[in-house]
């Protein structure tokens, strides 16, 4: 069974044709044509297919589709505009927090959730935010390095 | 003058990795290619009485099944194949030995339809006698798993001499190695010491599964689409399972997310090429992640270690033997039996030494080396002993270690002399980063009234890299004077297009922007044997050099003679080719407009590197010497926190070690230390693949346990020692996997100091810890 769906997809609307049982990895991958996001486990422990859905990170192999209707769905390619890195992606660049690469559009995306919710994150957030997103090359503490870069000290901060 | 080694690059792949745009086999879009999936043995070990596939065959929407039907009588391709032994068959023939043995593969239309497909295959099993412990595979008249050992024809030279099956068992390769006389050294000894280590199957766990695309074609011919490590030794063993010349054969590969060893040697190649023969369509395949641990785990150990040694400390004898629990089918485990086998004497000084390696078959997943290959659990065990050494001498472990540990000019255990050894150094490094101090524990009552212990560990490894290998590259420079580098490095996280680009460059003279590293092809990057075993860098990065040497010499006999000048009176430097002392200066891209640049076309230059010739190692005793083209050498410490009551250990410290020659790139070297040092630490804390009767039971991330960031140390620090080495490019040597063994050790010991009681098996979990510290004397 079929049904229509509207998703604000990367800042543009799309209406996509979704099997019922379909999950929102699937359709990114297949029918959007968006295979920057990843299926690692397939069983929502690696987090290597986060994506934003109305801001919030989700574990996209375990998200229906059709959950997604009249939401706004961020991937990966929608953080860099016009081709311009964004400043987590640029950061991940320059702290080389990035090996084999596979758990990195995961990461980036779980990580620009965190610094929106949190700009002035501490390192300790960030560890506990981010423990969803399974690393096998050993990256976790250059993305730490890169989000130390990323957040700003509070205003009430020395 | 711009210099290219050394420097602090960011990654040539970190703008695609980061932005979603670099593609994995995953993301390939294959026309027309058909989803395959398998039917895989639910029993360790059985015979095959029957197989029906047609109930699969008849579904609307398949094209294929592949069974034993296809090969029994099959003159046209080879019957088995392996990559040491020949004990593979493309899928089961009379019998199942593992849970998740391949029996069949369909190939359909979608992967839902092919997932039907699976379920109408219909197989009358006879269940066999199973061993599925290192113990139940090796008591006298235990049920064979393989009633044959088939030696292969033309295997690696290494190899070849170091095969010694023992028929009528479930040993594959037993390879022993004596230097001195162990049993008169332990008469003569002090003290002798035994011990006992073992350590559980570990999954290699990249976060990519395998998966891959075959596209057959006219002739036949195959064009293999795969993340593999191996992509040379894929297509010389397809071409021979499929009788097809090895021209007709090619493999590219994508970028690998994450390999670790998992994805070295045909793996799913053979059934996928079958089907694509079979078929006459492309076909492709992308496990369920489960399916990892039943495709290729590391292999489960046990090591029987005795010292003897003097009052003072000296190592006066050692006698090691190590069985290796491979599972089904042997893969490289006698190459990892030998290498890792002979491994356990460890960075030291030994006289007397006697080593038995043993690789034995159970019915359980076959096994590979992950990223360490056997030398890890060989350093836990090894330093963990020399502690209880000194503890029963009174010594201070760290002197212990210093008083033993090789130096300049001493014989390793295959003989050779070392040739500026840094363990010491590097051991004393370690030492100071974490603090070692004599007190080797210290013990109070957290808030909750828990026994919480602080303690320390040192580590220091010794680890051989596979020997002899080869390797070839090329260098080209185009009509527009860009740079086209051409070499077999796959990429699967550790660097290798950056890297290459940084040797490339600085050995022609030009800027590094200037390179393009172009996609592994076995149709257009030349030969390499293989990326594993951290040898990448060393000889890939020499026949690059060479390669880029070469074009340069090109590049100035052109310019000389377009110039009418003498090449040694050229200069090339940052692109840029000038008559030092005047004012002349040509750029590559105008150099390749002149009109001998025009006719010449292309510059291409050219690269080999064979450790054989470099070296001049002949065999001697069975023994190559140098038995390694480079030692990789690292050391670690760490500091703990166990809760003896709980027993969760917090890593509140750890340092990594690491000599690497010269880091070509930095941060590349820095990011392989730290993704060694989480790694061991899933070794020593977390990871065990548990089998119940054959049946692994944790599989998958949902349910093995990788280190994730709130698991890893609270300060983890990454020194690098650069001491050149004569024969790597630029000094440099392997990196990507020394500080899994050292932070291994490091961690094993502290815990074990911590715990004040041998907990004896990695990975050391809650319930040992908890046990072992209960019957420590501090407990009382």
């Amino acid at each position: 069974m079929e049904r229509l769906i509207t998703i604000d997809l990367n800042d543009r609307p799309q209406e996509l044709r979704v099997a019922a049982q379909a999950t929102l990895l699937e359709v990114l991958r297949e029918q959007a044509g968006l295979t920057g996001t990843k299926e690692g486990c397939g069983v929502g422990a690696c987090g290597a297919c986060t994506v934003l859905v109305d801001g919030r990170p989700i574990s996209s192999c375990l998200y229906l589709a059709v959950w997604a209707d009249g939401a706004s769905v961020t991937t990966v390619e929608g953080l860099s505009a016009e081709g311009r890195l964004s400043p987590v992606q640029a950061a991940f660049v320059e702290e080389g927090a990035s090996q084999c690469g596979f758990c990195t559009p995961g990461m980036v995306v779980t990580t620009t959730a965190l610094l929106q919710e949190h700009p002035h994150c501490t390192q300790a957030r960030a560890r506990e935010h981010l423990a969803g997103n399974l690393c096998r090359c050993g990256c976790y503490y250059q993305i730490l390095s890169a989000i130390d870069r990323l957040a700003a000290p509070a205003k009430d901060q020395p | 003058m711009d210099t290219w080694v050394g420097v602090r690059l960011p990654r040539r792949d970190a703008v695609a990795k980061t932005t979603g745009r670099a593609r994995y086999v995953a993301d390939l879009n294959v026309p027309g290619a058909l989803a395959v999936r398998l039917l895989r043995s639910p029993f360790p070990h059985a015979r095959l009485q029957r197989v029906d596939v047609s109930q699969a065959e008849a579904m609307p929407g398949v094209v294929a099944v592949l069974s034993r039907a296809d090969l029994i009588g099959n003159t046209r391709w080879q019957s088995r194949f392996g990559a040491v032994l020949a004990d593979e068959t493309i899928v089961a023939v009379d019998k199942v030995v593992h849970v998740g043995d391949p029996i069949a593969a369909v190939a359909a239309g979608d992967v839902e339809t092919a997932r039907s497909a699976v379920e109408r295959i219909t197989v009358d099993y006879e269940p066999l006698p199973a061993v599925t412990s290192l113990d139940e595979a090796l008591v006298s008249g235990a049920p064979l798993v393989h009633d044959e050992v088939h030696l292969p024809e033309g295997i690696f030279e290494d190899i070849r001499r170091q095969l010694s099956p023992v028929p009528g068992t479930n040993i594959f390769n037993h390879v022993q190695l004596q230097r001195g006389d162990a049993e008169r050294g332990f008469a003569l000894a002090d003290v002798v010491m035994e011990d006992v280590y073992t350590s559980g199957h570990l999954q290699h766990t990249p976060i990519e599964p395998h998966g891959l695309v075959v596209i057959p074609g006219d002739g036949p011919s195959l064009h293999i689409i795969a993340p593999t490590q191996t992509p040379y030794i894929v297509r010389r063993m397809m071409a021979e399972l499929f009788r097809i010349p090895i021209a007709r054969v090619r493999v590219t590969v994508p970028y690998i997310g994450g390999g670790f060893g998992a994805k070295a040697y045909p793996q799913y190649e053979p059934i996928l090429c079958a089907l694509a023969l079979k078929t006459g369509r492309p076909v492709r395949l992308v496990l369920d992640h489960e399916e990892c641990w039943v495709t290729l785990n590391n292999p489960a150990t046990r090591l029987r270690i005795r010292t003897g040694a003097s009052k003072a400390g000296r190592i006066i004898a050692r006698q090691c033997e190590v069985h290796w629990d491979f599972g089904a089918y042997a893969d490289v485990g006698p190459r990892m039996a030998r290498n890792a086998g002979l491994a356990a004497a460890g960075p030291y000084r030994i006289p007397n030494l006697r080593i038995d390696s043993y690789g034995v078959y159970t019915n359980k997943p076959n096994c590979g080396g992950f990223r360490g290959y056997g030398i890890t659990e060989m350093a836990a065990g090894y330093e963990a002993h020399l502690d209880h050494l000194a503890a029963e001498l009174g010594i201070d472990p760290l002197a212990l270690r210093r008083l033993n540990l090789l130096e300049e000019g001493d014989e390793y255990a295959t003989g050779e002399q070392m040739q500026a050894p840094a363990f010491r150094d590097l051991l004393d490094q370690a030492a100071a980063a974490v603090q070692w101090t004599e007190a080797p524990r210290t013990e109070r009552r957290n808030a909750a009234g828990e026994r919480v212990a602080v303690a320390r560990g040192l580590g220091v490894i010794i680890k051989p890299t596979i020997t002899p290998s080869s390797s070839s590259a090329a260098v080209q420079i185009n009509e527009d004077g860009s740079v086209t580098v051409l070499v077999s490095y796959t990429e699967m996280g550790q660097g290798a297009e950056t890297v290459s680009a940084q040797i490339a460059a600085e050995a022609l003279g030009v800027p590094v922007d200037q390179v393009t590293v172009a996609a592994v092809d076995t149709a257009v990057t030349p030969y390499d044997q293989c990326t594993t075993s951290s040898r990448g860098t060393f000889h890939m990065g020499q026949a690059l050099a060479r390669a880029g040497a070469d074009a340069r010499r090109q590049v100035l006999a052109l310019a000389a003679r377009e110039l009418e000048i003498r090449p040694e009176d050229l200069d090339l430097q940052g692109g840029i080719i000038s008559v030092p002392g005047t004012g002349r200066r040509l750029t590559l891209d105008h150099l390749m407009r002149t009109p001998g640049g025009r006719l010449q076309g292309i510059i291409t230059g050219h690269g080999f590197f064979d450790t054989r010739d470099e070296l001049r190692a002949p065999f001697r005793d069975g023994w190559r010497t140098p038995s390694s083209a480079f030692w990789c050498s690292a050391a670690a410490g760490a500091e703990v926190e166990v809760n003896l009551e709980s027993g969760e250990v917090r890593v509140r410290h750890c340092v990594g070690v690491e000599e690497v020659g010269k880091a070509i790139n930095p941060l590349c070297v820095e990011q392989q230390i730290c993704g060694s040092a989480i790694a061991a630490q899933g070794h020593v804390l977390f990871e065990q693949v548990e089998f119940v009767g054959g049946q692994p039971v944790n599989a998958g991330l949902g349910q093995y346990h990788i280190p994730c960031l709130t698991d890893i140390p609270d300060r983890l620090e990454v020194r690098i020692r650069e001491h050149p080495h004569p024969h790597g490019p630029y000094g440099a040597k392997g990196a990507g996997e020394s500080c899994v063994p050292a932070v291994t050790a490091a961690l094993f010991t502290a815990v074990t100091r911590a715990v004040g009681a041998p907990v004896a098996h990695m990975p050391m979990r809650p319930e040992d810890i908890v046990r072992a510290a209960a019957m420590a004397p501090e407990a009382r």
